[in-house]
């Protein structure tokens, strides 16, 4: 994609600025973002980074941010848009990215287990209304398992144990009456450009 | 006072004793919290995480329904539900076009978009007076006030205390008879909703803060979010192995169990029987320490 490098990212940025309601043309590359972040030594780009690809705007610029891992191994926690000295929402950059990379389909394969986590999260409210936790801890294991992964399908597996005899997993799920008022909300939403 | 309550999904699941709490608290303070009608998930972190679009359809419906309600404020004692409640609240207001189209996608043409969302350590506030002359108080324990995320972040949307060096919980835990301790990591993240999808992240950045609190000296932790609970209380066997400790458990409370307590509220009423850290020995040692003291 070498050849692709200067070319413009065709409204990366300013769909970026649009879904995170920033500018990311003021951040001048302090750093300080990265700095707070307690995720950075696990990123494979830090925030400022990923500032900084949008701020290119080029095609290389736009598959590079979205498909790195640090968009799905950031916690939103807020501290980069808290600390942000030119009111940038670093944090809000990164859940557009997310959104983008997951509508192109480049989403980073290596991050696999969060995607899956959000994914059947989204369903379990789509089903029920409200989150059902043992059915959403049952198929995102069993769905591990079916992957062959199975440290992600054992991990915890001791916990389950003691939540429930401590009263902490219901076996049903809540008892939620207007599932087809959320429902529409869901397609009404899916159905979008 | 009466408020309307949203107590979200974590509530009504692994998080009950959060949920019993504050029922038991608000009720010892005179407050009648009236849950919502058929509220549904907020959307929490998978929604605002992957479709912002969802996550402000989802809270708007909440907020609708809050709206129609006679009671002023909204309480939502997960800081996350609060947090993206409080970011839609901004994103419509700024922004007329998406108020007009969340008001289609939610069946709700009068939608006004101006609920008022309250934490619970606002509503705590206002009964300070009573907890001060608490009839059990909590002296001598030396606590950890952990604010996490979404209490105090991002400043500009919620507008709560300081968002690096918060007070409010601390307050609260002073004027029931604690001692909260000073410590490094009151608002660092522990992690979140990584518990199942990366619990690395989580041992790491859960054991950084319970190494943290013991290290000044606290003899339990204080919190307010069921994520931060289960990831400091749930996976404190996971923690501890990475961190090496052999037997040293640190108990988590919510901050309604610690001022239930202090209020003298039944320990079962509470749910600290819940907890998978033991938090019975450190509750028996107040009471006997409370008897002593006659």
């Amino acid at each position: 994609m070498i050849h692709h490098a200067h070319q413009d990212g065709n409204g990366f940025r300013s769909e970026v600025n649009l879904l995170a309601e920033t500018s990311v043309q003021d951040c001048y590359q302090c750093g300080k973002c990265t700095a707070g972040c307690p995720m950075a030594a696990s990123h494979d780009r830090p925030i400022h980074q990923l500032m900084r690809l949008v701020q290119l705007n080029t095609e290389r610029a736009r598959v590079e941010a979205l498909s790195c891992r640090a968009v799905w191994t950031c916690l939103s926690c807020e501290v980069c848009t808290s600390r942000c000295p030119k009111n940038c929402n670093p944090a809000g950059v990164v859940d557009a990215l997310r959104e983008l990379s997951l509508r192109s389909g480049v989403a980073n394969p290596g991050e696999e287990n969060i995607q899956r986590f959000h994914e059947f999260f989204l369903n379990s409210i789509k089903s029920n209304g409200r989150v059902y936790e043992l059915g959403l801890m049952m198929k995102y294991k069993f769905d591990a398992g079916f992957h062959f992964k199975m440290n992600t399908a054992v991990q915890d597996a001791t916990l389950s144990l003691p939540m429930f005899s401590r009263g902490k997993l219901n076996i049903t799920p809540d008892k939620f009456e207007n599932i087809e008022e959320v429902r529409r909300i869901f397609d009404s939403v899916e159905k979008r450009p | 006072m009466d408020i309307s309550y949203y107590p979200g999904c974590a509530l009504h699941g692994t998080s009950k004793e959060y949920d019993e709490s504050i029922h038991a608290v608000c009720a010892a303070l005179s407050i009648n919290l009236h849950e919502l009608d058929n509220w549904c998930c907020c959307g929490a972190s998978a929604a605002h995480m992957t479709n912002g679009e969802l996550n402000v359809a989802l809270n708007a419906r909440n907020l609708a329904i809050a709206e129609k309600t006679e009671w002023n404020e909204l309480l939502a004692p997960c800081p996350l539900c609060s947090g993206v409640m409080q970011k839609t609240q901004k994103t419509l207001a700024d922004n007329p076009e998406k108020l007009d189209s969340v008001r289609q996608v939610i069946e709700q043409p009068d939608y006004r978009n101006d609920a008022r969302v309250v934490n619970i350590l606002q509503v705590l506030q206002k009964g300070i007076g009573s907890l001060r002359i608490a009839s059990n108080p909590l002296k001598g324990l030396k606590c950890a006030c952990y604010y996490g995320c979404f209490l105090v972040r991002p400043p500009k949307i919620v507008q709560f205390d300081d968002s690096e060096n918060p007070t409010s919980m601390d307050d609260i835990m002073t004027a029931v008879g604690a001692e909260p301790v000073e410590w490094a990591f009151k608002t660092e993240c522990c992690g979140g909703g990584f518990t199942m999808s990366n619990s690395k992240a989580v041992i790491e950045l859960a054991g950084r803060i319970l190494s943290d609190a013991k290290e000044n000296g606290a003899e339990c932790i204080v919190v307010a979010c069921p994520m931060c609970h289960v990831n400091l209380d749930m996976k404190q066997s996971a923690v501890a192995d990475h961190l090496g400790w052999k037997d040293e458990r640190l108990p988590v409370f919510y901050v309604t169990q610690l001022v239930g307590l202090a209020l003298g509220i039944d320990v079962e009423k509470l749910g600290v029987k819940r907890h998978l850290v033991n938090a019975m020995p450190l509750v028996s040692r107040l009471a006997r320490e409370g008897d002593a003291r006659g």
